[in-house]
């Protein structure tokens, strides 16, 4: 089953992309988020607590997992955003030059694109299944993609476009 | 996120003693983590790409801009509804005969009370995004399953017990109808793609018996709903359970089948390729719709008892979301989605007041030596849990029933709290679709789509219909404001009044905060209506055009 054509604002970079993948492209402003969406939990917390009138026994041990509940959503939160400029659903110019550049190093160095995996091509083909657009229901279940397949749903003839040049230029250079 | 949670949550649960942590702290956490969650669906909220829908884990799911609009409400619902368990009072509610305080803050099982919303709220999560029929079966039972339990939670009280059981066997029921249906569906396609489904049969020429398992699958959801003429079961659950309980049932599941109906016109126009030029579906969904407003109405008039008051005055809400949706047209959607919108703000909000009332109460008998002292009730269990239950009614010695919030409000509610009963007259006026308030512009909104779309004759019942629920909320506010004390009250009673007026048991601040902000938005909606009504224009064009 061919991977689904959405229609989107920018250019996809890759539909499914590797979990390390994702977080290596993390902007500061995921960070950002992360960090803000960490702090947020026990602020929360502690607002419920003034509010709700009725002291809970251990204070420390609901802001600590308040903590830790706003650092998995903040995760999330930052995740879901640097997939949806793998998508090409929000600007990606950045990470697509990016992507480019590291793909195109890739191929000079004889290495596959997206990585080599032990899995059968059925079964990689299953994990795609599972993990494509999976961030979009982060709310429910966290579903990340750890495997190495082909199927990113893009077309990678780019990388290969005016390679020759790009080591001509370098040689001059 | 919620299921990580989850797990999360039922690890740290067994620390409980180690680390000295009571159901406040679960409870707490339990609604950062639907706030985040409901933030999570939101930022996905894009209309470009999502647009026709996208199909995820293999094509079980299916997420639209619909879909996750309706994620998005449901989580952000099912945290502003654990509100209201925040706090040790309503807790003590479901647990009126532990012995101490100490008792109650560390019974095992209310720790577990905020898990099992979770869990009945992930599964809501999931059936809005369903787009096969077993994941939609799974999710259906995931949304219920975990309702049966807190439904049973008063497992002394016999009424109490009577409603679990009662709304056990009807949700198994309705099990059984979706099964079947499913089966059948299954048997004549080969497929359980909802999508998959429709294609198949679209390809049909003659009359290919789609049209019945489409039905059973249907009726299923009308009766987990509950929509007349299958209601009779909602009035005594919603009475039996606890009244935090009955929030939840009256509330949350509602909002995520109603989202499946929706989603499910779909497969139900099936019926309409061979039968008529309009599906039959359409027309089940009307006559439901008219009978939950005839049904909803009238027999609410005749209740004495708040909570069975408030599940007919549901069923009558029922009949109106319905009429919308059986329009099948853009504009039928829209005022569909507002009617839901604001049907869950006004609930909301009756819920809170009728809590904080419940709590005013629960705080005199928590801190009466007699309670204390009080092993569990053994003649009447029941007047006893409606006691605790505050605004439910309770049974008087006089012949005549009788609303206990007639002598309690006068006393207790208005007079120690005016604005807290302000707040519940305005829910009130709401619900009954008294201008300006938010719900009068839901029922316009869906009769005029209603009699744009030429159904007269619905348009006059409901107009009528909303005269007469009108009645039974008056009847509510002058007993709130203006009735005195008509019935003699029992020494214990009038012990228990006097220390609820005497008690400086206010609402919480976030209770307050709550009811102050749902109240607001109930009565300023009509300053600046804007943002929610072109929202919710563009999600049912979405769903119509895109």
């Amino acid at each position: 089953m061919p991977p689904q054509k959405v229609k989107t604002d920018y250019e996809p970079i890759d539909t499914d992309p590797h979990f390390t993948r994702v977080v290596r492209y993390f902007r500061n402003s995921d960070y950002l988020v992360w960090a803000t969406t960490t702090a947020f939990g026990p602020a929360f917390y502690y607002l419920l607590e003034k509010g709700g009138r009725v002291p809970s026994p251990n204070l420390g041990f609901g802001l600590k997992l308040s903590a830790c509940v706003g650092a998995v959503g903040g995760f999330l939160f930052a995740y879901q955003r640097s997939s949806m400029r793998f998508w090409g659903w929000t600007e990606n110019l950045q990470e697509y030059d990016r992507d480019l550049r590291e793909m195109r190093q890739r191929i000079k160095e004889g290495k596959p694109l997206y990585g080599v995996s032990r899995m059968s091509e059925y079964a990689q083909m299953s994990s795609s299944w599972m993990s494509r657009y999976a961030a979009l229901r982060f709310s429910a279940f966290p579903i990340f993609n750890f495997v190495n397949h082909n199927n990113h749903g893009v077309d990678t003839s780019r990388y290969y476009k005016d390679l020759e040049n790009d080591d001509e230029n370098e040689e001059k250079f | 996120m919620v299921i990580l949670s989850i797990l999360l949550l039922a690890a740290a649960l067994p620390f409980s003693s180690v680390f000295y942590f009571s159901s406040i702290v679960i409870n707490r956490v339990a609604i950062l983590v639907l706030l985040l969650s409901s933030l999570l669906a939101f930022n996905t909220l894009l209309l470009e790409p999502l647009g026709v829908g996208v199909g995820i884990y293999g094509g079980v799911c299916l997420v639209s801009v619909i879909s996750q609009a309706f994620d998005c409400f449901i989580l952000a619902s099912g945290s502003l509804l654990l509100v209201l368990a925040t706090g040790i009072l309503p807790m003590k509610s479901l647990y009126y005969w532990s012995s101490t305080r100490e008792e109650i803050t560390h019974d095992p099982l209310s720790k577990l009370i905020p898990l099992i919303l979770l869990l009945s709220t992930l599964g809501m999560s999931c059936l809005v995004t369903s787009s096969d029929l077993v994941t939609v079966y799974l999710s259906i039972e995931l949304q219920s399953l975990p309702l049966y339990i807190l439904a049973c939670l008063y497992r002394d009280s016999e009424p109490a017990t009577s409603a679990a059981l009662k709304y056990f066997l009807i949700g198994a029921l309705s099990s059984c109808l979706f099964l079947l249906g499913s089966s059948l569906l299954y048997a004549l396609s080969g497929l359980t793609s909802l999508e998959g489904v429709y294609l198949v049969s679209s390809l049909g020429v003659g009359y290919s018996g789609f049209l019945i398992p489409v039905l059973f699958i249907g009726l299923a959801v009308l009766i987990k709903l509950p929509a007349a003429p299958f209601h009779y079961w909602a009035p005594d659950v919603y009475d039996g359970v606890p009244t935090l309980v009955t929030s939840w049932l009256a509330i949350m599941p509602k909002i995520a089948l109603l989202a499946f109906l929706l989603l499910y016109q779909g497969l139900s126009q099936i019926g309409g390729i061979v039968v008529t030029e309009q599906s039959v579906w359409g027309f089940i969904l009307l006559g439901s719709a008219l009978l939950s407003l005839v049904l909803g109405a009238l027999l609410g008039v005749a209740q004495y008892r708040i909570k069975r008051m408030v599940a007919y005055s549901t069923i009558s809400h029922l009949g109106f979301l319905l009429l919308a949706l059986g329009l099948v047209t853009p504009q039928g959607l829209e005022a569909y989605l507002f009617y839901l919108f604001q049907y869950v703000v006004t609930s909301s909000n009756l819920f809170f007041v009728l809590l904080v009332y419940s709590n005013q109460v629960l705080e005199t008998w928590g801190d009466s030596t007699v309670f204390l002292e009080q092993p569990k009730p053994e003649k009447d269990p029941s007047e006893e849990s409606y006691w605790l239950e505050g605004l439910s009614v309770m049974r008087t010695p006089t012949t005549k029933p009788l609303l206990i919030s007639s002598e309690y409000n006068r006393i207790s509610c208005f007079h120690s709290n005016p604005v807290l009963a302000l707040s519940f007259a305005i829910c009130l006026f709401s619900m009954a679709g008294i201008p300006p308030l938010i719900g009068f512009f839901g029922k316009l909104l869906v009769l005029t789509t209603a009699l744009d779309s030429g159904y007269y004759f619905l348009v006059f019942i409901a107009i009528l219909v909303s005269v007469i629920t009108t009645g039974f909320y008056l009847r509510v506010i002058r007993v709130l404001f203006f009735d005195s004390i008509h019935f003699e009250i029992s020494r214990s009673t009038e012990m228990i009044l006097r220390r609820a007026v005497l008690s400086e048991s206010d609402p919480k601040p976030l209770h307050s905060m709550v009811i102050a902000t749902l109240s607001l938005i109930i009565i300023l909606f009509l300053a600046y209506p804007y943002p929610s009504l072109n929202s919710l224009h563009l999600i049912a064009l979405s769903f119509y055009f895109w």
